[in-house]
C-alpha cells in the first residue's frame, strides 16, 4: 500500500475538491483506501463527518454506464 | 497575539475577499505589472528582464513554448521559490507568530472554504490572491507585518496575472476582461464565465467548468442522451439543473420511490436497451440539486440501487439492520469499518 499525499480519498478532476480526512491514508492496490483512528472527514460542498477511532476502508461509489454498457466508479 | 476578532472585524472579512476576487478582473495596469515584476526579479538579486506582455495566458503560454528551447528555466523555479518559500513564508512566519492558532485555524478554513480551494480549482491564477488576502486582512487585525516585503506581495499579487518569469525573459498575461460570479462561484448561463480581450476564455455553471455546447445550446435544446452521456457527475448535474429534473423525468418511467430517491427507467432515450434504471437523488448537502445515475440493470427498487452503488468489496459484506456496523457516506464516497461482518443498510450519516 502507498500513502496517499493530503490524506485523500478522493478528489473531483473538474472541481478539485477533496474529501479528506486528518489521519494518514494509504492506497490499496484495488483503488480503495484504508485509515484509522477517530477523524473528521471533510469536503468543499458536503458537510463534514465526526468519524469514530476504528479502522476504516473507503471507497468511491459505483454507476452502470447505459452507452458504453459497463459498470464503473462515479466520476466528478 | 490576536486570539479573537471583534463583531466589527468579523464583519469585514467578506469587503476584504469580495476586494481580492475583483481584482484579478478588469484592465491590466500595464506600468505598475511591469514594476511589480521588476522588483520581484531585484527582489531575487536577478537583472530586470525584458516584459513581455500578451492578452491572454493562452497566447502567453504559447508564447513561452515557443521559447521554451532557447531560454533558461532554471529562473522559473527560482522566482517561484522565493515568491513561495520566501517571501510568502516570511509573511506566513509574522501571521502565525500573532495569530493564535486556533483563530488561525478557523479564519484559514473561512478562507479556504469561501475563496481558497473553492476558486483555486475554478481558477487557479488566483492562487496568490488568495493568499493576499489573507494578509491584507490579518494586517487589518493589527498583524505586524515587513510592509515592504508585504507590499512586494501584494502588489505582485493584485497586478499581475499569469506570470512566465524566466532569465532575462518575463512573459505575463493580461487579466480577463470580464469574469461572471454567482456568489463566489464562477457562472454564466450565457457565455464564458472568464473571458480575455482575445476571445479566449473558459465556460462555468455555478462553479464547474463546462463545455461551451452545455452553456450555449439553449435548455430545452439540449438532449436527454447528453446528460445521460456525460462521464463527469459534477457536470452531469449542471446538466440536469439546465434542463430540469421533471422534464429529464418524463422522458423515462418511474419504477420505484424512497423518500428523496427514485428509481426511473430511462430505456425509452436509448435503442436496444429494454431496461436502463437511473437513480434519481437530491444532493443532501446543496439546495436545489440533483443527481441522475445509472444502475445495474438487476435493480428494481431504490434499496437495490442504494445497494448496487456501493463499491465492490462493501457490496459483499451482508446487511444486518440490527447488528450490522455503522457506515458513512459523503457525496460519491463511502467509508466502513475495515472489520465489519455486516453492514446497516443505509449510511448513519449521509452528507
Amino acid at each position: 500500500m502507498k500513502k496517499v499525499e493530503g490524506n485523500t480519498l478522493a478528489e473531483g478532476e473538474h472541481t478539485g475538491h477533496v474529501h479528506r480526512v486528518q489521519v494518514a491514508v494509504m492506497a490499496r492496490d484495488d483503488g480503495l483506501r484504508e485509515f484509522s483512528g477517530a477523524t473528521k472527514v471533510t469536503h468543499e460542498e458536503h458537510k463534514p463527518i465526526t468519524l469514530p477511532t476504528k479502522e476504516y476502508v473507503s471507497g468511491i461509489k459505483t454507476e452502470h454506464d447505459y452507452f458504453l454498457d459497463m459498470e464503473r466508479q462515479v466520476k466528478d | 497575539m490576536i486570539t479573537k476578532l471583534t463583531k466589527e472585524q468579523h464583519a469585514r472579512f467578506p469587503e476584504f475577499m469580495d476586494k481580492w476576487l475583483h481584482c484579478a478582473c478588469g484592465e491590466t495596469d500595464l506600468p505598475r505589472a511591469n514594476k511589480s515584476i521588476l522588483d520581484m526579479y531585484k527582489f531575487t538579486n536577478e537583472k530586470p528582464p525584458l516584459v513581455i506582455h500578451f492578452t491572454s495566458p493562452f497566447i502567453s503560454i504559447v508564447a513561452a513554448a515557443q521559447l521554451y528551447s532557447q531560454l533558461d528555466l532554471q529562473l522559473y523555479s527560482q522566482l517561484h521559490s522565493q515568491l513561495g518559500a520566501q517571501l510568502d513564508a516570511q509573511l506566513d512566519a509574522q501571521l502565525y507568530s500573532q495569530l493564535h492558532s486556533q483563530l488561525d485555524l478557523q479564519l484559514g478554513s473561512q478562507i479556504d472554504l469561501q475563496l481558497g480551494s473553492q476558486l483555486y480549482s475554478q481558477y487557479q491564477v488566483l492562487w496568490w490572491c488568495i493568499w493576499a488576502c489573507y494578509y491584507d486582512y490579518a494586517k487589518y487585525l493589527g498583524i505586524k507585518f515587513d510592509l515592504e516585503k508585504l507590499g512586494l506581495f501584494t502588489n505582485f499579487a493584485s497586478s499581475v496575472h499569469t506570470c512566465i518569469p524566466y532569465k532575462n525573459i518575463c512573459i505575463y498575461s493580461h487579466k480577463p476582461i470580464a469574469c461572471h460570479w454567482k456568489g463566489t462561484q464562477l457562472h454564466n448561463e450565457n457565455g464564458m464565465s472568464v473571458e480575455y480581450a482575445d476571445g479566449w476564455g473558459w465556460y462555468s455553471l455555478n462553479g464547474i467548468k463546462m463545455k461551451p455546447e452545455y452553456v450555449l445550446t439553449q435548455a430545452d435544446k439540449l438532449e436527454p442522451d447528453i446528460v445521460l452521456k456525460e462521464q463527469d457527475v459534477d457536470v452531469r448535474r449542471e446538466l440536469l439543473r439546465k434542463v430540469g429534473v421533471l422534464r429529464m423525468s418524463s422522458y423515462g418511467k418511474e419504477i420505484d420511490k424512497w423518500y428523496d430517491y427514485k428509481l426511473i427507467d430511462m430505456s425509452p432515450i436509448f435503442t436496444g436497451i429494454r431496461y436502463a434504471p437511473y437513480l434519481l437523488m437530491k444532493n443532501p448537502s446543496l439546495d436545489d440539486t440533483w443527481h441522475l445515475e445509472g444502475v445495474e440493470p438487476e435493480c428494481k427498487t431504490v434499496e437495490d440501487a442504494l445497494h448496487r452503488h456501493k463499491p465492490e468489496e462493501m457490496r459483499k459484506i451482508p446487511i444486518d439492520d440490527n447488528n450490522g456496523e455503522d457506515w458513512w457516506q459523503q457525496g460519491d464516497v463511502m467509508i466502513w469499518p475495515k472489520q465489519a461482518i455486516s453492514l446497516k443498510r443505509h449510511p448513519i450519516i449521509l452528507t
